[in-house]
């Protein structure tokens, strides 16, 4: 079995004619955890779809495990786990035991060493005080976690999909997540993980890849992603305000060393020198625009940002 | 020895999806049970009562008959519901991408869903069979005959499943067909007192072959093939519009 995904020039055409997915290709080998980020919209469900074998690809190859997800999943999914986005309960009234138990008998765990792993996940979660209640008295982030613990307590998994799988978790909550996350990437399996949250892709992938309409826009590590997309970026200046101001702001910057991206009543300026930034600042006050000012530091969601939605 | 291996892994499988619908049931609320329980209770009480007072003991045994027939063949109105539900949820989706397949999956669900309707039939079953003092060769037809309608409600459970998206509408349907089987074509009383143009109409329900296919078992197999012909007809029909609706991935 070879680690890894393998995408070559995937499309996905949706009934309708909405085409999600546009000639992508992509190889990732190793024990690993690979992000796919990006605006809403982008084709990061889609891609996990595919690649955890519940979609069909319109056209083009796609392997995993050194599996063709079409012609092969038959085999595929005994050795893959997908956690869904937006998953809920079916049976309220089970328990996160109940349900991690079921699961794992399900991929064909004895008795004895499904309930021996189930227990050591709820605890390592950190929700073993409500192993035994009812899911439909849990909070939407404790039955999250559940979910999360019950796909990465399938040891006999060698790709994990993850579709935003960390919603709703508390800091500390997110903080277990990613050393569970990593320690499985350690032992030597495949995580793959769609995200919106940097904070989770930075905390844990090895590599990230940015889509944007479809496409593959920017690839590399989180730090290969910033500087490649941020090349020469120094400080990053936050604006927020009435957004005709806003947008007046972004427009007299849109010609010279500094990148602004308008979001709704906030403007992202990155300026390629603490000289320029604090022009920038001056020009704004001098204008009389009422708008607040903040420097910030530079992370992976200014990535996003900055590229907007890139074709 | 590769074929026994994979034998042996889906059976295994097939315990876990047992046994998450058997603990989905058993964690339920008592007072859901309790009240389940009194429902289907509720149903026989005045039928025996009315049978009673109208025509002596053979509607009582023809109410007994039909409320174990239509125990079995309701499994498959839950397990339309609940296949729907397992879709809403996404969890279908964490079944889809495991080792879990359609078929073990499908069988799976098929038996978990009707664990709380065998929970029921069993001692129903029992009573039929001590009240009316049946034979090895009748208890094994009158078997035969429930595991044929027990298929031909889940495959019915899982069309409408498959034909309808809205969960809402999907009970309400789901409901109205169990219903129309169950209580308006003949398993309760006996379909001679139709005008004899209905006759023939009640005649293409399921429930009611079941019902006349065990009240002939006791005479031997011929005066219960036409019924067996046409529950075996529903089960093929609905099994090919299954497997040709069904679509496991997306």
């Amino acid at each position: 079995m070879e680690l890894g995904v393998e995408v070559y020039n995937l499309i996905k055409v949706y009934e309708g004619g909405v085409k999600a997915l546009d000639n992508i290709s992509l190889t990732h080998r190793g024990s690993s955890v690979l992000a796919v980020i990006g605006p809403n919209g982008a084709g990061k469900t889609t891609l996990m779809r595919i690649l955890a074998g519940q979609l069909k690809p319109t056209g083009g190859v796609v392997r995993v495990l050194g599996f063709d997800v079409v012609k092969e999943f038959n085999k595929l999914r005994n050795y893959i786990a997908y956690l869904p986005q937006d998953i809920r309960p079916f049976f309220y009234t089970q328990t996160p035991l109940d349900y991690i138990v079921s699961y794992l008998l399900m991929r064909g765990y004895s008795f004895g060493d499904a309930r021996r792993k189930a227990r050591e996940v709820i605890d390592e979660i950190g929700i073993s005080e409500y192993a035994n209640t009812p899911v439909i008295r849990l909070s939407g982030g404790t039955v999250r976690r559940m979910y999360l613990a019950m796909i990465l307590a399938a040891e006999d998994a060698y790709a994990y999909f993850l579709d935003e799988a960390l919603v709703g978790l508390d800091p500390r909550a997110r903080v277990i997540a990613w050393s569970l996350i990593r320690r499985v990437a350690r032992s030597g399996k495949l995580v793959v993980m769609a995200s919106h949250y940097m904070d989770d892709v930075s905390a844990v992938a090895d590599r990230v890849i940015v889509l944007s309409k479809g496409r593959i826009v920017a690839d590399g590590s989180v730090s290969e992603l910033i500087d490649k997309v941020l090349k020469g970026v120094k400080r990053k200046l936050i604006v927020r305000g009435p957004i005709d101001q806003v947008k007046a702001i972004a427009n007299t910057l849109s010609v010279g060393n500094a990148i602004a991206r308008v979001v709704g009543d906030t403007v992202f300026i990155y300026a390629s020198s603490e000289m320029l930034s604090d022009m920038i600042i001056n020009h704004i006050h001098l204008k009389g625009y009422n708008v607040s000012i903040e420097v910030a530091p530079i992370g992976l969601e200014d990535v996003v940002i900055a590229l907007g939605d890139t074709e | 020895m590769r074929l026994l291996n994979t034998i042996t892994r889906n059976l295994k499988i097939l315990r876990g999806v047992i046994y998450f619908y058997f603990t989905g049931y058993v964690r339920r609320d008592p007072l859901i049970i309790t009240v389940d329980v009194l429902r289907r209770i509720a149903i026989i009480t005045p039928l025996i009562l009315i049978g009673l007072l109208v025509k002596e003991y053979t509607i009582p045994q023809r109410v007994l008959l039909g409320l174990l027939v239509i125990t079995v063949f309701d499994a498959g109105a839950q397990l339309s519901v609940d296949i729907n539900g397992l879709r809403v949820s996404k969890f279908k989706d964490i079944l889809v991408s495991s080792p879990v397949g359609s078929l073990t999956y499908a069988f799976g669900t098929a038996i978990g869903m009707s664990l709380p309707s065998l929970a029921y039939s069993i001692p129903l079953l029992i009573a039929y069979i001590t009240i009316y003092k049946l034979g090895t060769c009748s208890i094994m037809l009158v078997i035969a005959v429930l595991a044929l309608l027990w298929a031909v409600g889940i495959l019915l459970g899982l069309i409408i499943s498959l034909s309808i998206r809205s969960h809402i509408r999907l009970m309400i349907i789901s409901d109205a067909i169990y219903t129309t089987f169950a209580y308006i074509t003949p398993v309760y009383y006996p379909p001679t007192i139709l005008p004899e143009q209905l006759r023939f109409l009640t005649y293409i329900s399921p429930p009611t072959n079941g019902v006349e296919a065990i009240l002939v078992s006791s005479t031997g197999g011929i005066g219960m093939l036409p019924h067996v012909v046409i529950l075996f007809t529903w089960a093929i029909t609905l099994l090919v519009l299954a497997l040709l609706k069904s679509k496991w991935r997306d």
